[in-house]
């Protein structure tokens, strides 16, 4: 689910940037108005570095010859609480861009939202919290982390088709875009939401202090009845992984007029608008609008086409014969 | 990735960040911006231009050659990068059917065009991460991320985390090394051994976690880390900086491809 730089316009990603920035800045202040026991300082790092370390571990998924990962979100902050969980799931994913080009740089404010601050800010205070406020059994942590997870996942997943949509990047429409990405994470969910409850459950026969301690930072009000919660949340879940999947399926035209409204991108396969809505959209953008794009007149459009052909092959000959000729260089002065 | 595959990839930049070259002497600063400026500059081109995007290799080609960065760590970040921009680029591919110019027989349509500019800014935007961090160590990104306004907590947990990853990497694969050992025809741990595996593996680490506070305690740990000294802005690193940026917005502007293939010898 980690947004890559290339869907993403730098629009989308300052907004998200700075939407991020604010949630994180707000984590902060929260954890330094708690007075975060500096004991919890070293206690986020080795936890970052567990989710990291556990992310990369592949189990198996019975029945489908496919293998998963954790995402750790709801794990993180059922242990450590969700401020620092958030900024610990940050961390990771700052290191996973750098290190191993998961997610981009200017999407990293986009992944700290979807992954960090819907799981961390939302999930956790909204639905795992007020699910296990009554006490902590197994049937409880079950349910709590399979709805949060689900939850997390589902309105993450969604956030990633708005922010590829506005990107307008790709012409993927809305409705296939929506009916690819909800179901897989509805099964992603159900299977990651399984394996953080047995660790938790784990965890907690084992050492319950470390759940409770987190958990009851701040009591909730014993009052919230679950079971209503849970109805509450099934229907969200459910109106966001299917029903909206189904609206956009079957009246798509509806959905891209209002992305085009508020995107100004349109759709572009439909016949005989192809031309005027590109040129449109580029020519607002590009310095030379009259570069690459077949006009009225057939013969320049091809002849800028032959040329930017031509010349990003003598650009990439120059390139890599720069790189080369330093290259050799350096080795030359090495070897002297 | 696997754990191995992981510990190896880290432990690999990190030994090309430590070495020396004029790209490593850079400020670390300086370098962090111009790779942000650079990749914001990439991914404000529209999708329907490969042409002024190609030389944009330029930067990549000649960073890497000055800082001796290897190709090879650049395909495994491109694997990581792909599944997603190929789904974006293979959309535009499959959707956008119309001609947009034709080379011989063969229609080109706006499909492969913006196909073709989706793959190029992945490229691009992933090198750019690449040169970063194989040049500078991510505990100087960390110092700079709080010298530029970062909160302290967050640079200490950044920093603090990145620490413990290699020895937490180490700790989950020799518990991974012995359940393996014991599931030889496995292809990874069953579902139903996960919980009591990463349930053992946080039990560990929070025992670690405890040692590590008491031993930052006896070093006279008082809540906050403290980093090497900023070195100051040197001429070569506003250089650096500006120049790229410069370079950056000018092939923005102006398509250097499409220049050099009008040249008439």
């Amino acid at each position: 689910m980690h947004m890559a730089d290339a869907l993403l316009s730098p629009l989308v990603g300052g907004v998200m940037t700075a939407v991020s920035a604010g949630a994180v800045g707000y984590a902060v202040k929260q954890i330094a108005g708690d007075k975060l026991d500096e004991k919890k300082i070293p206690m986020m790092g080795v936890m970052g570095a567990l989710v990291f370390a556990g992310q990369m571990i592949n189990f198996t998924i019975p029945g489908t010859g496919s293998s998963g990962h954790i995402g750790g979100g709801v794990l993180l902050a059922a242990l450590l609480g969700p401020f620092p969980a958030l900024l610990t799931l940050a961390s990771v994913l700052l290191i996973q861009c750098l290190f191993f080009a998961d997610g981009g740089l200017l999407a990293f404010g986009c992944n700290v939202f979807n992954m960090g601050v819907i799981v961390c800010l939302f999930a956790y205070p909204l639905i795992f919290k007020p699910l296990i406020a009554a006490g902590m059994d197994k049937k409880r942590i079950v349910i709590a982390s399979v709805v949060a997870v689900e939850a997390g996942l589902q309105v993450g997943a969604f956030c990633v088709v708005l922010e590829t949509l506005f990107s307008g990047v790709t012409e993927l429409p809305f409705g296939a875009f929506l009916l690819l990405m909800q179901p897989i994470h509805l099964a992603i969910g159900l299977v990651e939401g399984l394996v953080t409850a047995g660790v938790l459950c784990y965890v907690h026969s084992a050492r319950p202090e470390l759940l409770d301690s987190a958990v009851n930072n701040a009591p909730i009000p014993k009052t919230i009845p679950m079971k209503q919660v849970l109805i509450t949340f099934g229907i969200l879940a459910a109106l966001t992984g299917g029903l909206l999947s189904l609206f956009a399926s079957a009246y798509p035209d509806g959905l891209e007029w209002s992305m085009e409204g508020v995107a100004g991108t349109a759709e572009l396969e439909r016949e005989g608008q192809v031309y005027e809505t590109v040129s449109t959209l580029v020519e607002s953008t590009a310095f030379m609008p009259d570069y690459g794009f077949a006009g009225d007149e057939e013969g320049s459009a091809l002849g800028t086409a032959a040329a930017g052909i031509v010349g990003s092959g003598i650009t990439v000959l120059l390139a890599g014969g720069i790189g080369f000729v330093i290259h050799a260089v350096r080795r030359k002065s090495a070897a002297s | 990735m696997s754990l191995y595959q992981g510990a190896a990839g880290i432990d690999r930049l990190e030994r090309l960040a430590m070495g020396d070259s004029p790209v490593h002497r850079l400020h670390p600063r300086a370098k962090l911006l111009a790779a942000v400026a650079y990749i914001g500059v990439v991914i404000s081109f529209p999708s329907y231009n490969v042409s002024g995007l190609v030389p944009f290799l330029l930067y990549p080609a000649v960073a890497m050659s000055l800082s001796g960065t290897p190709y090879k760590p650049l395909l495994i970040r491109l694997l990581a990068a792909l599944p997603f921009s190929l789904m974006g680029g293979l959309s535009n591919l499959l959707l956008i059917r119309e001609t947009a110019f034709s080379l011989g027989t063969f229609n080109v349509t706006w499909g492969m065009v913006s196909f073709g500019s989706i793959m190029l800014k992945t490229l691009l935007t992933v090198l750019a991460v690449l040169i970063l961090i194989a040049t500078t160590s991510f505990i100087e990104i960390g110092h700079q991320l709080t010298a530029i306004g970062l909160p302290k907590i967050m640079s200490l947990q950044l920093v603090m985390t990145y620490r413990y990853i290699s020895v937490l990497l180490g700790e989950a694969a020799s518990m991974f090394t012995a359940y393996i050992l014991r599931a030889p025809n496995q292809k990874g741990i069953k579902m139903k051994d996960m919980s009591s595996f990463l349930g053992q593996l946080i039990l560990r680490s929070f025992d670690r976690a405890e040692r590590v506070y008491q031993a930052m305690k006896c070093r006279g740990f008082q809540g906050t880390y403290l980093g090497r000294g900023n070195r100051k802005f040197r001429p070569a690193d506003y250089g650096y900086t500006l120049g790229l940026l410069a370079a950056a917005l000018g092939l923005r502007f102006f398509n250097l491809s499409v220049f050099f293939g009008t040249i008439r010898l």
